[in-house]
Order: C-alpha cells, then structure tokens, then sequence
C-alpha cells in the first residue's frame, strides 16, 4: 500500500494505472458577480435586494432565486457582522486548484453581514482557537491594503473578532 | 488568510482562470492485467472469445455485451493487421502522446473481430489509407499500458 | 403513476474501502448478474438500461459509453444520470418512470461508484462553485460540521449523542456482510476517533466506498408474474433547492423550506400517514453523518423539533428496537456515492422481503422509507410496501 501526496492510498500489489488530469478552465463572472467583486476592490461588500420579496444574495445574480424577478437595488452591506456558524479544518486538505496541500489549520464561517440578516457570507476568521469561537459572535472584515486588492474574494483577508459594548 | 489560485484573464466583461489538477489511478482489473502483462513482457496481443457469438474481441474484455455471457477464452492474435479507417490530427494539444501531424487509426489485427484504436508511424500521413497492411512497433523499454506500442507500421 | 413498479429483482456487490481486484465496468458487472438471477430473467428480458454514478470521482466522464457490455445495455435503450450525492435515488425515481409510463415493462437500473481511483477531497470540491467557494477547500464534512454545531447550540444536545448514533446503527452494519465498516463500535469508541472537522470525528463521517448495486423494476403486470414477491415502489417525491452554501443553501439564516422535510411530508400526507414513527416500520435513510441522524429524524417527523436526541439516548432507533434506523447500519458505514441513495432503497426491500440477513427487523415490514439527498439537494424520497394496496 501506498499512500500519495494528495491522500489517495494504492494497493500496489494490484495492476493500476495513475492517469492526471491536469485541466484549466476560464470562467466568465456576469455582470452581477462583476459587481461584487469591483466592490471588493473598492473595500465594500455590494449585494442585491429582490425588489419583490426582499431578499438579499450573496453572491449577487441577476433574478431573485424565489420570485424569478429580476434583481434591482444595490445595497452596501457589512462590514461587521455575526456568525451564523463555523467549523475549524484541522485535516490536511489537497486543492487541485493550486495544486498542492492547504495549510491546516483554518476556520471557516458563516456570517450574516449587517444589514442583510436574511443571507450569510462564507469565509474565513482569524480566530483559530475552539474555546474562543461562538455563534453570535461579533466580527469584522479585514481588507487588504488597497493598491493589493484584486476583485477577487480574496480581497478580505478574513473576519476578525470585535468587542463591542452590549 | 484566504489565499485564491485564480488569475484575472479579462476584466470587461470579467473573466476569472483557475485549474483543476487532480491525478486518478485506476486499477485495471483482472483481464487488462492480463493483456498488459503480456503486451510487456512477451510482447504479444490475447484477444477474448466468445463462443456463443464466434467474436474475437481486442483489446479483450470480461462480459460479451451481445448475449451477456462470461468470457474466458484467451486467443493470440496478430501483431499484425488491417486499417479499418483513419484520420490525421494536425492541431496541437497538451493531451497529444506525441508530436502533431498525428495519424489516429482503428487497426483489425489478424485474428481479432474488432478494432484497436492506435497510432500510425514510419508512414506520410497523405499515404495512409483504410485497408492497409500495418505491423506493431514495439516502444523498447515496456511498461505496461497502451503506449507500450510505439505505433503500427506499413507491412511491406 | 399510470402503471404500479415494483422491485423484483436486487443485486450489490460487497462494498470496501478498495476494489483493487477488478475495475468499474467488471465491478458493475457482478451486481448486474446478481440482480438479474435474483429476479430469474435473463439479459433479454430486460427492455432499458438506467445507469449513474459521480463522474468527477472516477475522473472518466461518460462511462456509460464504454461500459455497454459489462452494464448489460448493449442496444438497448435507457439513460445515464448524475445528480451527485442523490445519483442512486435520482436513478430510481427515472427507472421507476419509465417502467410506469408503460415504454417500458422491465428496467434495469444501475448506481456504481469505484472511489479507490478518486483523490477525493480535492475531486469533491470541484463541485464547488469555483470564484466564491472552492477555496475554502472544507469538503462534505464542513456542512456537516456546521449543522452538529447548530443543533448542539439549539436543543441542548450533548456531544456524546452522535456517538451513540453511530454506535447504535454499527449494531445493524455489523451484521450486514455487504457493508464497508462492519465493525461494531461503542459509543466511547466513536467518541475516541479523531477529529475532522470539529465536532465531526472519523466514524461520524460516511466513508469512501467502492461498490454497485442494481435493482430490476416491473410494471403491475410484469410484478405479478414475477418469481419473488414484489416490492412495491408505492410512491416518490423529488423536492429541488439551491445547492449548499452557495447563496446561503445548506446553512440558510432562515433554512425553511427544507427541501427534505418538504418531501418527507408530501409522502406522509399523500399516503395518509398520520404517525410516522408508529407507521414506518424501517428507515433507510441518506443521512451521511451521524451528526444528521437528529437532524434527520425531526425532518422526517419521527420527533417533534429538537427533541430526536433523547430518541437516541434511550436507544430506540437500534435495528431491533422500536424505530429501526438504518438497519444496514446506512450511509455512514457504507458510502459507494453513486450506489448510496439505491442501496437506501435495495435495502428497504430486503426488508420487506425478509431477506434482509442478520441485521433483518423483529417484526413484519410492510411499508419502509427510504431515501437520497445530498449536495446538490434534490431530495428523493420513496415508500416501499409490501402489499399493492
Ligand atoms: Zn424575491
Ligand atoms: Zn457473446
């Protein structure tokens, strides 16, 4: 038996065959996921509002998900917010996007954004340490200085713990 | 910190470029293991048989789709062959085996019933044609796969 | 549904870790005969052919193109689908069509999954939308996790619970032989296993499985004609929603309508059933956690909202005890992804067929639930009896 990089275990006693597939793919954002992401850029999280149900999305799209109308209203959400949920990935973690092993340990979350309490925002928080997560606990966003922002979701390094008075 | 592989390959309208690398491996299963082991070491080609429908099938598999029966009758078959049809590709890609202008073919190897699907080699690409005669050429150091043949040459 | 379907004929491989001995299309190929001789047909009698599996996890799209032969489709007519996670429960609901539309009188229907190929945390996530999500790079487990959190933090559930759970369905796969993990396991055992993701721990996590299963579906009056008693497919319910964390999905604010619980009562109250904790006699459900075992239970209306746990902490939900929960010892214990949501149902008839085996419920099955849900939400949902009307 043995075992790769990538955590596949191979009974090599057996005949196999490792065959790569090594692809790159170009993915067109649309207008509204463009949106988002520009307003990253700018240091502000941009989401839409259905003007029929009021509904939030993160990410944007074009038509609300519920009515099928389309999406109007730009709104500034953010950029402090409440965790809704989170988990810490403590196993090592093979992304084929990079490609190669993502550093362990990391906590993911997800957060309702203030104004926005309908929809949460998946990403990441400072905070490693399990005695001092909750859910409901307040964070912020950390943005990148400006002139290294991308547009990309990236642009928030990740959400960092705020006290605030009760 | 999050950290994102993607690359911004056009800005209006956005367009965002990522990959996907992930490496498979497949075990073969005991018929291929078979074929491959003899294709490697004795440099020869076993087809199956089924009785029941009198086919030869090459490369060999476990179940004939036509009545469903089990097969076990190994049968050597030629090195050599037929060309049952071709093409030749000229564009260049990095899944390619080899060097374009590449000339593809279905080969019936004597004995067989259906067609293994291969390479052409020692040939003009413009003189290929269906129903030539063309021999296997061996690669000299085998490993164990489909490449372990270089390509099918033109019988003179 | 114009015409009656019912399960004659049921057919699956051993389910492990690795397959190392034969590839897909020879590992399909045995629970193709199995399924066919269980049902004393041949290859001929067969009319279509509905095959699907997870194409990214094999890394060789489009199999069915090449696997004609070992499949038993060679020309015939049928199709192939992939709807992830819900693949195998997907494959009924199209099997149990085309045998209903009348097209049809006997379908073959196939869900395989060989993941001895797969580098599968990095295969998974390619189903992840790939701007916003995928680099978060957390898996199946992270959604799960996420829910075992939440469920803690609402009702007060210990932690041990989950442990319990898995424990309490090791006592079913244990006897099953067909399963991957048929280890009997006790609770502190489970409790002991390593941290994946947080509360998530190694045996409260579905497995990957290599592994196929294949069922043999009949109209009413093909079914009655048929060498083993029928088992009858009385009713399905497919429910669809956004997929996962993706603009909220899985971890919604406001999760309701929860596509599941959608289907689970659509099928109770189509079927007039009132109580489905005294009604169902055996659960087979898609529950890839132990962490959703709760979750699962209180959507399915067994116990009312936030109170599953104590059902397990009294240990009712043993396969021999009053709710049978996944007696195969489920999802958790074996998880071929492709073949999961049909051996859900393969398993259900088993039961009510007597022919379960060891891990076969104390009392008469005649109706079972079983189902399939996953990622990408559709939520597949069936009732199985043992009598037409
Ligand atoms: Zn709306
Ligand atoms: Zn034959």
């Amino acid at each position: 038996m043995i075992e790769r990089a990538d955590g596949l275990r191979v009974d090599d006693s057996y005949y196999y065959i490792t065959i790569p597939l090594h692809l790159e793919y170009k993915w067109a954002q649309g207008h509204y996921f463009e949106t988002f992401l520009k307003g990253l850029k700018q240091g502000k999280i941009l989401i839409n509002q259905c003007p029929s149900c009021g509904r939030h999305q993160i990410p944007p799209i074009n038509v609300c998900g519920r009515c099928h109308v389309e999406m109007g209203e730009w709104k500034e959400v953010g950029p402090r917010g409440t965790v809704f949920a989170f988990n810490i990935v403590v196993d090592p973690v093979y992304d084929s996007g990079i490609p190669g092993m993502r550093e362990v340990p990391y906590t993911v979350a997800h957060i309702i954004l203030d104004g926005a309490p309908d929809v949460t925002i998946y990403h990441e928080l400072e905070e490693q340490d399990l005695s001092k997560l909750k859910v409901g606990m307040r964070v912020e966003a950390v943005f990148k200085p400006e002139k290294e922002r991308e547009g990309l979701l990236s642009d928030i390094i990740y959400f960092r713990t705020v006290t605030e008075p009760e | 910190m999050l950290k994102l592989p993607l690359k911004i390959v056009n800005e209006d309208p956005l367009v965002l470029q990522g990959k996907i690398y992930l490496d498979y491996a497949y075990y073969v299963g005991p018929i291929a293991t078979r074929f491959f082991t003899d294709l490697r070491d004795r440099g020869k080609f076993f087809g199956i048989r089924c009785g029941e429908c009198g086919i030869t099938y090459m490369p060999p598999r476990g179940t004939c789709g036509r009545c469903f029966g089990k097969l076990e009758e190994w049968v050597e078959v030629a090195p050599q062959g037929t060309v049952i049809s071709h093409t030749i590709t000229y564009y260049p890609s990095v899944c390619h085996p080899v060097k374009e202008p590449i000339v593809y073919a279905i080969v019936k190897l004597d004995g067989a019933d259906t067609g293994l699907i291969h390479m052409l080699g020692d040939v003009e690409p413009s003189e290929a044609y269906s129903g030539m005669r063309v021999e296997a050429v061996f690669k000299e150091k085998r490993e164990g796969n489909i490449l372990d043949i270089k390509y099918f040459k033109p019988l003179r | 549904m114009k015409e009656r379907v019912a399960i004659i004929g049921i057919g699956q491989t051993k389910q492990s870790y690795l397959k190392p001995e034969v590839n897909a299309e020879e590992m399909v190929n045995e629970a193709v005969r199995k399924a066919i001789e269980d049902a004393r047909l041949s290859m001929k009698d067969i009319d279509a052919v509905v095959s699907g599996n997870i194409e990214f996890l094999e890394g060789h799209y489009q199999a069915d193109c090449q696997f004609a032969d070992g499949f038993g489709a060679w020309m015939k007519p049928g199709l192939a689908i992939q709807t992830g996670g819900c693949t195998g429960g997907s494959l009924v609901v199209a099997g149990t069509m085309l045998a209903a539309s009348g097209l049809f009188n006997k379908v073959l229907v196939i869900g395989w999954q060989k993941m001895d190929a797969t580098p599968f945390t990095g295969a998974i996530n390619t189903t992840r939308e790939p701007i916003y999500d995928r680099h978060l790079n957390v898996g199946a487990a992270a959604f799960l996790a996420a829910r075992g959190i939440r469920y803690m933090e609402e009702t007060g559930c210990p932690e041990e619970i989950a442990s319990l759970s898995r424990a309490l369905v090791s006592e079913g796969a244990s006897r099953n032989p067909y399963t991957h993990i048929n280890r009997r396991l006790t609770a502190e055992e489970v409790m002991k296993s390593r941290v994946i993701v947080w509360p998530v721990r190694f045996y409260h996590l579905a497995p990957t499985s290599c592994g196929a299963a294949a069922l043999v579906l009949a109209n009413e009056s093909e079914a009655k004609k048929a060498v083993k008693k029928p088992v009858w497919i009385k009713d399905l319910v497919v429910v669809h929603r956004e997929t996962s964390v993706y603009r909220g999905g899985a971890v919604e604010v406001s999760s309701s309508p929860d596509a599941v619980e959608k289907a689970a009562t659509t099928l109770f109250k189509r079927n007039g059933i009132v109580n489905p904790r005294k009604e169902i006699d055996v659960w087979e459900t898609y529950s890839p956690s132990s962490w959703y075992d709760m979750f699962d239970m209180e959507r399915r209306h067994i116990a009312e909202k936030g109170q599953a746990w104590r059902l397990i902490e009294k240990e009712l939900t043993r396969f021999d005890r009053e709710i049978p929960w996944n007696p195969s010892g489920g999802v958790v214990c074996s998880n071929p992804i492709g073949a999961s949501g049909m051996l859900r149902v393969l398993q259900a008839a088993l039961q009510i067929r007597g022919e379960a085996g060891g891990h076969q419920v104390p009392k008469e099955v005649r109706l079972a639930q079983a189902d399939a849900y996953g990622g990408t939400h559709w939520s597949e949902f069936f009732l199985l009896s043992k009598y037409l009307s």
